[in-house]
């Protein structure tokens, strides 16, 4: 189980690649929230998605993504959690 | 009286060696050095007759020499190679694991390493514990620089080795330098001619930085530079311009790696003076073809007619196939084939024809696979180079869970320049000139960009 904390350092982790990802693409980062959906609305595409999740590989040293499995991810949320209890 | 250049009637090594060798002995220029030593041609002859007299029980064996900086074991070696031994070339830089690895493998019998300039030649010989056989042809066995895997095993002989050779300059004798490994096929190109004109030598220590090499140069009064894409960029941003255009050049050659334009260019603004050349060789076939008009690529007519020297062209599906000349005599644990009748290999040289000239596009296996749209990162590179305040770059492909793979790209900066700023600009100028895609997007300044032994870009995943 994850404390407060930790799931807040993630969260921001999280959020700071994102922003990354957004200036990247001459995009001014719109603000992030644990409720913010991850589809196109927020002007991001499918290799986006990809480097972000790369770029969280880095920054957790794993990756929840190549596991076989294709996990559910519709929000911020649902993203923290899964970097939180992924092996 | 010179030797016959591009020599096509196949001697044996009986005879062609003791008749080069001899021609040697006869020659006043400086013949070899390195960074602390040198040999005159007269003592190298010399020495080739000795270690003739002194190495003769090595007739017709399997043999592994370590080639390196040390001049006198190229005499060690063509001595071996006249007494028909089957010679198998190491390197002083390779890891001694594999190196013995390769030697139980082609069931070498003895394996040549000199220590030291002034080494008695028999004490350089280690005789290996492998039932000796004695069925040598004078071969020459060269490791390639394999990316990946197993390096292969290609053999060739004195007479393909020097067929190549171009005859000598008409300014007389000039000074090399080498800046490829000796023992891989660029390096040997440079050593044959070198020979076989007559020329002098000048083999700079292996990691040699780029200042030590320019100061090396302008020691040596060196003439002709032989070097990759990658090792003339690096001369060229690391080096001092100021001092690389003291350098007399007459003749830049590059070769392993295809040349751009903005390189191109770059050297001929800084030695206006020489001979710019670029040369397409590969370990198996040997040279296929150069180009000498300044531009990147070659003509397309290449691919019309087989060249003087016997080298043929074609792209298949987008590849380079060459049948050459040239070519090697197959792979050492093969049954030797005779290069007169060698049979079309494709290059893994991805190539594109626009109009009258063909350019690389890079190669097959480096080809970056980005959720099925393929990059070839070359292109990127060139794209990323035309960026004020890039000196250089690489790009490579980083392993994606969801897209299998991304592009990657590290650069370094140009003197004067912030690489926060050129990273920045980087981010930008791609985003305008390239798909999502094809754009890097893992962007690292770096201090130097790494290269492989063969002085080639690596571009495989990471």
């Amino acid at each position: 189980m994850s404390t407060g904390a930790t799931a807040n350092a993630t969260f921001e982790k999280i959020v700071g690649e994102f922003k990354v990802v957004f200036r990247s693409k001459g995009l001014t980062p719109p603000s992030l929230a644990r409720e913010t959906v991850l589809d196109g609305s927020l002007g991001l595409e499918s290799l986006d998605f990809a480097e972000v999740v790369v770029r969280l590989e880095q920054v957790f040293g794993k990756d929840p993504f190549s596991e076989g499995t294709i996990p559910e991810v519709r929000t911020l949320h649902d993203l923290c959690t899964l970097y939180e209890t992924a092996a | 009286m010179s030797f016959p250049p591009g020599n096509s009637v196949a001697p044996g090594m009986g005879t062609l060696i003791p008749s080069l060798v001899e021609l040697l002995g006869t020659v006043s220029s400086p013949g070899l050095a390195a960074t602390a030593m040198s040999m005159s041609w007269r003592s190298w002859a010399e020495e080739v007759e000795r270690a003739r007299r002194e190495l003769a029980y090595l007739a017709r064996s399997k043999t592994g020499i370590v080639l390196g900086s040390l001049p006198r074991v190229y005499a060690l070696w063509t001595a071996l190679s006249s007494l028909e031994a089957d010679v198998y070339l190491f390197d002083e830089t390779m890891n001694p694991e594999s190196m013995s690895q390769l030697a139980e493998r082609h069931e070498l019998e003895f394996v040549a390493a000199m220590q030291t300039q002034d080494q008695p030649f028999p004490d350089a010989i280690r005789r290996r514990d492998v039932r000796p056989d004695r069925s040598g042809h004078g071969t020459v066995t060269i490791f390639t620089s394999g990316t990946t895997g197993e390096p292969k095993a290609v053999r060739h002989s004195w007479e393909t080795l020097t067929r190549p050779v171009r005859g000598s300059s008409p300014s007389g004798p000039q000074t090399w330098l080498l800046t490829y490994r000796p023992s891989l096929y660029a390096g040997i190109q440079v050593f044959m001619h070198y020979l076989v004109n007559r020329d002098a030598l000048v083999l700079p220590d292996p990691g040699s930085s780029a200042t030590e090499l320019t100061g090396l140069m302008q020691a040596h009064r060196v003439t002709c530079v032989s070097a990759t894409p990658s090792y003339w960029r690096r001369l060229i941003t690391l080096g001092s311009r100021a001092q690389l255009q003291r350098l007399h050049l007459a003749q830049i050659t590059l070769g392993g790696e295809a040349s751009d334009q903005a390189l191109l260019d770059a050297l001929k603004q800084l030695f206006p003076m020489a001979r710019l050349v670029h040369i397409y060789a590969t370990s198996e076939l040997g040279r296929c073809f150069s180009v000498s008009d300044g531009r990147a690529g070659f003509p397309a007519s290449y691919l019309d007619a087989p060249s003087r020297e016997g080298v043929e062209l074609k792209m298949e599906d987008g590849e380079l196939h060459v049948r050459s000349a040239n070519a090697g005599l197959g792979q050492a644990d093969e049954a030797p084939t005779r290069s007169r009748n060698a049979s079309w290999l494709a290059t893994g040289d991805l190539i594109d024809r626009v109009g009258d000239r063909c350019h690389f596009v890079g190669r097959r296996t480096e080809l970056i696979n980005v959720g099925g749209n393929k990059v070839h990162p070359l292109r990127v590179e060139q794209v990323v180079c035309r960026i004020p305040g890039v000196a250089e770059a690489r790009v490579y492909s980083k392993i994606s869970s969801l897209v299998g793979q991304m592009v990657a790209c590290e650069f370094v900066a140009c003197e004067g320049f912030e690489a926060q700023a050129v990273k920045e600009a980087v981010l930008t100028y791609c985003r305008e000139q390239l798909a999502p895609h094809e754009r890097p997007r893992f962007i690292e300044p770096v201090a130097q960009i790494r290269l492989s032994e063969a002085g080639k870009k690596h571009r495989g995943p990471t």
